[in-house]
């Protein structure tokens, strides 16, 4: 079990003299899936005329916020308390399920709505979305499918996907699409986690685009991976990026079909300025878990 | 009956709507033809041309022209028939709308036993952005269209519900308003049910629904597809034809931007797809940034909501019939084509076995469907493979054999199969259907799609039994006050380039055999006069740009100075002044009429500015002549007697700058309200100090006069050109990195 406080600044520069800027943020953890929410705040800089929060579609929390001109900064600050009480996935306490007999499970789902081990409405719809191509999430290649070994459970097909990609990949800073991480061995951290979504939706699994912060001293928060549905065993969350399942050093922002869904801001200026640039930090800082919270 | 018809009926199409008509519309169709004589020689050639050249009298010419012909021939439909069929669609429609509420609800008919949750979460027009979101009003579908033909049993069947932005509104008006004008006996001799009081209706329904904010009409603006049916629309329903950029969202409400005071809008229809509709959500690069969030708090209303597309998947038609028996408890009574969705595996099997006499339809909105019949051996294989990598998103449709209606090539009578879009809109009581629609016939293949590309419009009429009666006429709507900025400005420019192309064209003759060196031929080849065609082209443009503010009367007049320009010939001296003259006094008082004055007067100004600087001391008293103004008196003015201070400053003359300023800035006031113009008041003084000097009218005339017309200048630029904020991206960081 870890307690961080997480410290996530995104912040625009530019000369915008009138108008108003439009932002959709999400920097609000969720809560629960073995992490705790304690508090959640939103500074915005300058002072908004209107924000309001809400859950989108797969129930990440959402605020709003119209920020009037004039400004040369525009700054978000979002500081959040998690408690994460979460243990790396266990292949020896889940079901064991050739990644084939999975697949059969969503093709049902998705025919007929209904699944095997009563899911609600809410889990058939999430795991037919999980199922569906999406934008940044392209079908992989008949070579790429040809990764995923026949007759190997999933959680054991997961893990070793996963493994070969924090090796065979090479780290890049920027994004080269998931396509070409795979063909050319370099890509970011969001090119590994939708070649994951990538082979798994190819295959014919339900998978999830995850934005999240890992904890790792020294270095920046940022992170996301993959989560895929087993049959009785709900999201298991891979992290192709250190090549594991997600442990108590993983804060989940929130999740959607690829990292369009799940950006901490999306902006749009209704104005006559100048161009903006925008960064990002986050910082993770191990606490004390608050009073009364341990458990 | 007539020898074309004896030849129609003998060629024998089975399945005719004249043919197999009884009764009262048997009796309304040979009405129709009988007084339409068509077997006069040549008549339907004639009928064809004057369907033609009313569409081009009308607008629909140049850009806007339609891509496919107006047949002369109505669709005739009997009374009770019709009756029949509206009750069964206004039903398929209420069923539509609580379908709509569900799937961005509570999601209750999603599941095993209804309706599967591929084909929603599956379906482009299913919009995430949009869950949650509710509608304070009756209904999500403020209005909604279904593409039905007649099947070979004689039942009404529906081929494909439109519920994303409506089109063909408009276009079916005008339709009504051709044909009636061209085959006005024949329309006169049946009772034909009107279209007016359905957009009368569907006006109110709009109003009350955003009361007491006002209803407003979002168009992709004049260089769109829809340009044309969305202004049309705009000006039956009385409603403000809005751009992106005309609307701004302020605290989760939509404002409309108005050179007056901005109004808040309450329902914004759109004649977009919702996906262009906010960049911010959505789409990027078009719509109002925030506006999906101001309709989740509730601060305007989309209509039709904001996702509706979803309804438009073909594979939701294989559901309907058990939806229908679910919420409302009833059989569905407009059934639909026979469809099967690929996203069943027994469905799919059946689709894939019969490609080749299927239609193929994919869940995309605006898909109009694969004839399987007509593909070619390798493309059925690859069509059957595409629909296996993604079953979901197709659909197979049994083609209906749609009943024939006699449509006239220009000199015989053809049995085209014919599909008809009927409209329906909401109100506090349900759904109300137009009396009539668009109709399309299309080439004989066999089955019909939806509505394609290719074919002929057709009007339809919906005629009830008994003698023709009087009916009333449309209620006039409430005139708009609302005046978006960038509308202005396209009628200030319209009122510049018309006058600027009659000054210049007096020029022009004034300089015919004028003598080289003389005031009008230095006019007339100065290079900062610009061209006739120039002024023509703008006119048009900006005329089509404020469609929907223009009355309909000026329209055969810029036809006719479109075929100038095409045919590089100078418009003749009738056009100009006649567009002028319908303009002065056929606009309406709210401003409109004002905004084209303040143009004529601003290009007033500047002209007579202009033709001073290039004027010698003698050419100034010819400029008064030229000017039309030989008379005036030219004694006791300030600055002496001299011509350039009358021409100036004169309050007395017509044709002084002075008075042309006065002009403009009175009725920018009209247009404005009191907007505060401090270049206006920079060129009095400096015309005014010019003109109270005795010098004036020395050599260095042009000089002096240079600061006055760099000015004004600038005064064109701010006030013709709209510039309004424009919406733009945040930079997308990658994140993380």
């Amino acid at each position: 079990m870890s307690t961080y406080l997480i410290e996530h600044r995104s912040s625009h520069r530019g000369q915008v003299a009138r108008g108003t800027t439009y932002l959709r943020a999400l920097l609000t953890p969720r809560d629960g899936g073995g992490q705790r929410l304690h508090d959640a705040e939103l500074h915005v800089s300058p002072d908004p005329a209107e924000t309001s929060v809400y859950r989108d579609f797969d129930g990440n929390r959402i605020t709003h916020v119209d920020v009037p001109a004039p400004y040369e900064e525009l700054e978000l600050r979002a500081r959040s308390t998690v408690t994460v009480t979460r243990r790396a996935a266990d292949p020896a306490h889940l079901p064991v399920l050739a990644w084939e007999q999975v697949v059969a499970a969503v093709r049902q789902i998705r025919a007929t709505g209904r699944g095997e081990h009563g899911e609600g409405m809410a889990a058939v719809i999430a795991i037919v979305e999980g199922a569906h191509p999406s934008a940044l999430v392209p079908a992989p290649s008949d070579d790429a499918l040809r990764l995923l070994p026949p007759g190997t459970p999933l959680v054991a097909l997961l893990a070793g996907l996963a493994e070969q990609m924090s090796t065979a990949i090479r780290r890049s800073p920027t994004s080269v699409g998931a396509d070409r991480a795979l063909r050319e061995g370099v890509g970011s951290i969001q090119d590994l986690a939708h070649l994951m979504c990538s082979l798994a939706r190819g295959a014919g699994l339900s998978a999830r685009y995850v934005a999240g912060y890992r904890y790792e001293p020294g270095v920046d928060g940022a992170h996301a991976w993959a989560a895929v549905w087993l049959p009785g065993g709900g999201w298991l969350h891979i992290d192709p990026a250190s090549g594991a399942f997600i442990d108590d050093r993983y804060v989940v922002l929130g999740w959607g079909r690829d990292a369009v869904d799940v950006s901490p801001v999306r902006g749009v200026q209704l104005t006559a300025g100048g161009p903006v640039t925008r960064t990002d930090h986050v910082t993770l800082t191990p606490v004390s878990a608050p009073a009364g919270s341990a458990g | 009956m007539s020898s074309l018809l004896d030849r129609y009926a003998a060629h024998g199409p089975g399945h005719d709507e004249m043919l197999q008509a009884a009764g009262a519309t048997r009796t309304a169709w040979q009405r129709v033809t009988g007084h339409a004589g068509i077997d006069a020689p040549g008549q339907l050639a004639r009928y064809r041309r004057a369907v033609d050249a009313a569409r081009r009298s009308r607008g629909l010419a140049g850009p806007d022209a339609p891509p496919w012909p107006l047949d002369p021939l109505p669709v005739v439909i009997g009374a009770p028939e019709w009756d029949a069929l509206a009750a069964a669609a206004a039903q398929r429609l209420e069923l539509l709308d609580a379908l709509l509420a569900d799937l961005y609800g509570p999601r209750r008919l999603l599941g095993p036993g209804s309706l599967p949750p591929e084909i929603v979460i599956g379906s482009p027009g299913f919009l995430r952005e949009a869950d949650g979101i509710t509608q304070p009003g009756h209904h999500r579908l403020a209005v909604a269209g279904i593409d039905v033909a007649r099947n070979a049993d004689g039942s009404w069947v529906a081929l494909t519900d439109r519920t994303d932005a409506v089109r063909g509104l408009g276009h079916a008006m005008e339709n009504r308003r051709i044909i009636a004008e061209v085959l006005a006996p024949s329309y006169r001799a049946v009772r034909v049910r009107r279209l007016g009081p359905f957009f009368h209706e569907l006006h109110t329904s709009l109003q009350e629904a955003g009361a007491p904010h006002r209803p407003a009409l979002l168009t992709a603006g004049p260089g769109s597809p829809a340009a044309f049916d969305d202004a049309a629309l705009a000006g039956l329903l009385g409603l403000p034809l809005v751009q992106d950029e005309d609307l701004e969202v302020q605290d989760n409400q939509l404002w409309l931007a108005s050179v007056r005071e901005r109004t808040r809008v309450g329902v914004l229809l759109r004649g977009v797809p919702a996906r262009d509709c906010d960049p911010l959500e959505l789409r990027p690069g078009r719509g109002v940034p925030g506006l999906v969030h101001a309709a989740r708090r509730g601060g305007v209303q989309v209509a039709n909501s904001l996702g509706s597309a979803v309804l438009e998947n073909p594979a939701l038609l294989t559901y309907l019939p058990r939806l229908c028996r679910e919420v409302r408890g009833e059989e569905l009574q407009l059934t639909s084509a026979a469809t099967y969705w690929c996203g069943d595996r027994a469905m799919c099997s059946h689709v894939i076995a019969n490609i080749g006499r299927l239609v193929i339809k994919s869940a995309r909105p605006g898909h109009g469907g694969i004839k399987g019949w007509e593909l070619s051996i390798d493309q059925r294989a690859e069509l059957s493979a595409r629909i296996a990598a993604q079953p979901w998103a197709w659909s197979g449709q049994e083609p209906v054999r749609a009943s024939t209606t006699p449509t006239t090539d220009g000199t015989t009578l053809t049995a085209a199969p014919t599909v008809l879009r009927i409209f329906g809109a909401a109100s506090q009581t349900g759904f109300h259907l137009m009396p009539g629609g668009l109709g399309r016939v299309l080439p004989d293949d066999g089955g019909a799609t939806a509505l394609p590309r290719e074919g002929t419009a057709k009007d339809v009429w919906v005629v009830a039994p008994g003698p023709t009666e009087d009916t009333p006429p449309d209620v006039a709507l409430p005139a708009r006050s609302v005046l978006p900025p960038r509308t202005a400005a396209n009628l200030l420019q319209l009122g510049w380039h018309l006058e600027h192309a009659a000054r210049t064209l007096r020029i022009q003759q004034a300089a015919d055999g004028a003598a080289p060196g003389s005031l009008p031929a230095r006019l007339a080849s100065t290079e900062e006069l610009g061209t006739l065609t120039e002024d023509a082209r703008q006119i048009l443009t900006h005329a089509r740009a404020a469609r929907s503010e223009l009355p309909a009367e000026i329209w055969p007049v810029v036809f006719r100075l479109e075929q100038a320009i095409a045919a590089a010939t100078v418009p003749t001296a009738a056009t100009l002044p006649a567009l002028a003259e319908l303009l002065a006094h056929r606009l309406p008082h709210n401003g409109r009429r004002a905004a084209v004055a303040a143009g004529g007067e601003l290009a007033r100004a500047e002209h007579t500015l202009l033709a001073m600087s290039l004027a010698t001391e003698q050419g100034l008293a010819q400029l008064l002549t030229l000017l039309d103004a030989p008379d005036t008196p030219t004694a006791g003015l300030p600055g002496a007697d001299h011509p350039a201070a009358t021409l100036l400053w004169s309050e007395t003359s017509p044709v002084s700058v002075r008075r042309h300023l006065a002009g403009l800035r009175a009725h920018l006031a009209t247009v404005s309200g009191d907007q505060a113009l401090p270049l206006l008041d920079d060129v009095d003084d400096l015309l005014e100090e010019l003109a109270a000097r005795h010098e004036v009218g020395l050599s260095n005339l042009a000089e002096e006069l240079t600061p006055g017309r760099w000015r004004l200048a600038e005064l064109r630029r701010s006030l013709l050109s709209h510039v309004p904020l424009r919406a733009a991206g945040l930079p997308e960081e990658e994140w993380p990195t």
